[in-house]
């Protein structure tokens, strides 16, 4: 065996005039080896010695005077490439911009995309990680939380063996951290249970794995946070205080969080520090709760299990709070609490709870762009195909005149190949460059911290290499084609080369083209013009000269003189103390109960909010009825002001004001209403606009100050020194209303400039190749123009001649996009609750736009050409 | 005279296929050579060398006749050509006059 394949390499190296007597001589030794030390070492030697022979005096010619490709041609076919291209520089310049232009265009999309699929798989075992959410229902209340109750994990652990480790964290605050007396607000800060570095594979720089935040009064902080607080100090075992109130021990730090994960935590405070994690209530959801499982495949088996684990748990305390047995109210429909398993590899992209840690990803922004990068390619292919065959009669020539010095098909098919192949090529390398230039701007764009993308470890080279191929095969393919099979007699007596079909085929193409870039401008234009809207929209209260002055509840029983003192300010209008500020997202929510309301199953879910008196002057809101809360009014305490959302859920036709609303929870308190406010966007403007309650109540966090016009620098000034008085030294720290409002726009502004810049592109894409193929039109009809300007025709009976055509290209690339559009823009905005209609104005303008757009890309050739002395065009030849 | 370059192992074989005349095919040098000079030699380089000084002109090469114990392969029998001996002469002398004009001195070993 081992010999026989030693004689087989052999003889596949060995010169053949040497291979008889070699094999001879090696057969002698064998048979003797055989006999002194037996087959196997014998054959063992055998197919050595046969590796061994592999000696440059023993190998066959061809390894030495041959090339195992023909080299001579593929370099002949690389000078005709570079020949052609530096013919017509200008056309080749236009060629590979669009190229470039386009691949760098994908490149940027892809690894926007890539990034956004690469979110959380960065952990060990991440997909077996999962998370808990719930979807629940009393009445006409629907909850998708993203939390599960506090006893959960520790529950779970015990009963599904499935699960290996389980942890939960809530919260997501920024705090005000003291050390050495020096103040910092600290951002995302959240409560974890010790488990959670079990479960997530984040490094840890210091400390014990094993005793991180086993005690009470513990904290974990990342690198950055720790280097902001301690600067080049050790931060193990140094104490900070919290809140001016708490002193926490740090017991380690870690790593910073990599940004392509759905958590973005700084600090992680021991959850043994919080008494409503060991409440063990299972009917409210607070805690985002993460479990490992032992596979992936295990997550039906756990999923499964929940129901009859709901059963077991919830049942008793369903029926002490709410009076109803389970299983019943299950049955009637009017009770529902489904909890399931996300991997948290979906969680950026699919999921869309409330209370979501991280937004921005969403599943079909990645396929929206990976589709827009595919059509920029696409249209930049087409370019190079439409210069390709228009420029099909300059070589047709050089074809017939190969083909009768005996050139085959097969070979100009490959001359034609390697001419586009290069031509990719030059692209990509310009695109790779385009990259890197524009990286920093892409960055800033999207948000993202992107380094090396290109050549570093797991980068996109070899998709860009694979990509490059394949573009310029699919680019010069059906030149390819086309021209290889000109019949030399007909070229070389020069008859018309372009066949109709080759016309055609343009004509296709560019439609094409067209239809894309319109299909993109409408896309965007209605993107554009729909977050505009959002951005603009009535807001039901003022954003502008409000200012925000946080971390006020560390003046404690001062506020109140705080705030008296700041209305006396002469730049202030009025002031009012909450922590409820719109467009914060923030979320408090509890069932309510009208007054004649029979069953728990009437129950709404009012959001709360707790303000002072003069909330409602400083923020401007509007009350549709009543009033709002007044110190004049004793009762006020029993009083609550409710939202149009509200007063239409609890069913109230006329005069809501006077009305009795119960808390389902304090014992069925009840409250009474005493005006009704305009509806106002709270929350987010992609959200329908939720009921909503004010509460006269506590809640000393920030103070908000209403300013005077052109007073802003003025209104700090004089905020400041009011805090200087009563804070003792610490930090001013405060927010302008429409800054916060602006930055809770930031995703939807970025994907409004990520539309406009890659529709920009297509249709600038597009042009140049319009352009190219124009001048090129052009230059052929020139003949034709000088003789029609000879006999007398006018330069608009030229220009609309050579108008004609493209007029015709985009009007029905308009109509192929205008309806496919339509459909896809009705859809997009299904998903807004606030929308603008669908109005043809902006399909109209789009499509007039462009058209307007490659007349004037076509115009500059053909005046150039319908201008030109008639005796320039016909003295040649 | 770069024309008889010979390196030491390319002598032995040259060498060896004279000594072996009418007789010198792979194995019979290879095993000339193992007995005469007591080292091991491989295949590849003995082969090597062959082609390399038959490509030189050294020496000149026939196949010979079928015999059943090489699997019906013909031995390739080697023979010095005229240029083949002067290069051994050359090779010989050089290093003769080389040797005999080393002074006697330099072999006047005594216990230092």
């Amino acid at each position: 065996m081992l010999k026989k394949l030693g004689e087989w390499i052999f003889s596949f190296y060995c010169h053949p005039d040497f291979q008889e007597d070699i094999l001879g001589d090696l057969e002698e030794h064998y048979r003797s080896n055989f006999k002194e030390v037996g087959k196997r070492r014998a054959d063992l030697k055998f197919f050595l010695n046969t590796v061994l022979l592999f000696r440059f005096s023993l190998l066959r010619d061809t390894w030495l005077s041959h090339n195992l490709i023909h080299t001579t041609m593929v370099k002949n076919n690389f000078k005709m490439a570079y020949r052609s291209m530096m013919r017509q520089k200008f056309y080749s310049f236009l060629n590979l911009t669009g190229l470039a232009i386009g691949m760098a265009a994908c490149i940027f999309i892809a690894i926007f995309v890539k990034e956004e699929l690469s979110f959380d798989k960065h952990f060990k075992d991440s997909e077996r990680i999962f998370r808990i959410a719930s979807n629940l229902k009393f009445g006409d209340n629907v909850f998708n939380l993203s939390f599960a109750p506090d006893p959960m994990a520790k529950t779970v652990k015990e009963e599904f063996p499935e699960v290996e480790e389980a942890a939960r964290t809530r919260g997501n605050s920024t705090q005000l951290i003291s050390y050495n007396n020096n103040y910092i607000r600290q951002d995302h800060i959240t409560w974890v249970d010790q488990e959670f570095f079990s479960i997530f594979s984040i490094p840890l720089l210091r400390g014990d794995r094993n005793h991180l935040l086993d005690e009470p009064n513990t904290a974990v902080l990342t690198e950055t946070t720790a280097k902001k607080i301690f600067g080049e100090e050790d931060p193990l075992n140094k104490v900070i205080r919290v809140n001016d109130e708490l002193d926490i021990k740090i017991t380690g730090v870690i790593a910073d969080i990599p940004d392509n994960t759905h958590f973005d935590y700084n600090m992680f405070i021991t959850m043994l520090n919080r008494d409503d994690a060991r409440r063990n209530s299972w009917l409210s959801n607070n805690f985002t709760t993460y479990l490992k499982l032992n596979s992936k495949e295990v997550k039906e088996v756990v999923d499964g299990r929940f129901p009859a684990f709901l059963e077991r748990h919830f049942a008793d305390q369903v029926k002490q709070m709410m009076g109803v047995d389970l299983k019943d109210a299950v049955a009637s429909g009017n009770l529902a609490a489904t909890y399931y398993l996300q991997p948290i590899e979906d969680i950026y992209l699919y999921s869309n709870l409330d209370f979501e840690l991280r937004s921005g990803g969403s599943i079909e922004n990645v396929y929206l762009f990976s589709i827009i990068g595919f059509f920029i390619l696409l249209i930049a292919c087409i370019n190079f195909m439409n210069m390709a065959t228009a420029k099909a009669s300059i070589r047709a020539k050089e074809v017939g005149v190969r083909k009768v010095l005996g050139s085959l098909k097969g070979q100009l098919i490959n001359q034609f190949l390697t001419e586009s192949i290069l031509n990719s090529l030059i692209s990509a390398i310009a695109a790779i460059a385009i990259v890197t230039l524009l990286l920093p701007y892409f960055n800033q764009l999207t948000n993202k911290e992107i380094v090396n993308p290109i050549f570093s470890l797991y980068g996109l080279w070899p998709y860009v290499a694979v990509a490059t191929l394949i573009v310029g095969l699919l680019a010069g393919i059906y030149p390819a084609f086309i021209l290889s099979s000109f019949m030399p007699s007909k070229v070389l007596k020069g008859e018309v080369t372009q066949g109709k079909r080759a016309g055609w085929m343009r004509n296709i193409l560019v439609v094409v083209q067209f239809s894309t870039s319109i299909f993109l401008i409408i896309g965007s234009a209605f993107i554009y013009s729909q977050l505009d809207y959002l951005q603009h929209k009535e807001l039901g209260f003022n954003k502008e000269q409000v200012l925000v002055i946080n971390e006020t509840q560390l003046l404690g029983d001062q506020i109140q003189v705080f705030k008296t003192e700041l209305e006396r300010s002469a730049v202030i209008e009025s002031a009012t103390i909450s922590d409820f500020i719109p467009a914060t997202n923030t979320y408090n929510d509890s069932p309510f109960l009208s007054e004649n309301a029979t069953s728990a199953d009437e129950a709404v879910s009012l959001q709360i909010w707790y303000v002072d008196e003069d909330y409602a002057k400083t923020y401007d809101l509007k009350m549709a009825d009543g009033r709002f809360f007044s110190k004049e009014f004793a009762s006020d305490s029993t009083a609550m002001v409710l939202n149009e959302a509200a007063i239409k859920r609890f069913g109230y036709s006329e005069n809501p004001v006077g009305r009795q609303i119960k808390s389902m929870m304090e014992d069925g308190r009840a409250y009474t209403i005493v005006g009704v406010a305009k509806d106002f966007h709270f929350r987010s403007m992609t959200e329908e606009i939720q009921p909503q309650v004010f509460f006269l109540g506590n809640s000393t966090g920030s103070v908000s100050v209403k300013f005077k016009a052109n007073m802003t620098s003025d209104v700090l000034a004089a905020s400041e020194s009011i805090w200087d008085k009563f804070s003792g030294g610490k930090p001013f720290e405060y927010d302008f209303l429409d800054d916060i409002f602006a930055n809770s726009f930031n995703d939807q502004i970025r994907l409004k400039t990520i539309f406009s810049v890659f529709a920009g592109l297509a249709i600038s894409i597009a042009c140049l190749g319009l352009f190219g193929l124009a001048a090129y039109v052009t230059e052929q009809r020139k003949k034709e123009i000088g003789i029609r300007k000879v006999l007398g025709a006018s330069m608009t009976t030229l220009l609309g001649l050579l108008f004609r055509n493209f007029t015709i290209l985009i009007l029905v690339s308009s109509i192929i996009a205008i309806p496919l559009a339509w459909v896809y823009m009705d859809g997009w905005l299904a998903d807004f609750p606030f929308r603008i209609a669908l109005s043809p104005i902006i399909f109209i303008v789009s499509a007039v736009g462009t058209l307007i757009i490659a007349l004037l890309t076509v115009g500059y050739q053909s005046m150039r050409a319908a201008r030109r002395n008639p005796v320039e065009n016909l003295r040649c030849e | 005279m770069k024309k008889f370059q010979l390196g030491e192992f390319e002598e032995i074989v040259l060498l060896t296929v004279g000594v072996l005349y009418g007789e010198a095919y792979g194995v019979a040098i290879k095993g000339e050579i193992e007995t005469r000079l007591k080292r091991k030699i491989s295949v590849g380089a003995l082969q090597s060398a062959l082609r390399r000084m038959e490509k030189k002109g050294f020496l000149i090469s026939e196949l010979g006749e079928t015999t059943s114990e090489r699997g019906g392969k013909r031995k390739r029998y080697f023979k010095i050509t005229a240029l083949g001996k002067k290069a051994i002469d050359y090779n010989i002398e050089t290093r003769l006059e080389l040797r005999s004009q080393i002074p006697d001195i330099a072999f006047d070993f005594k216990l230092c």
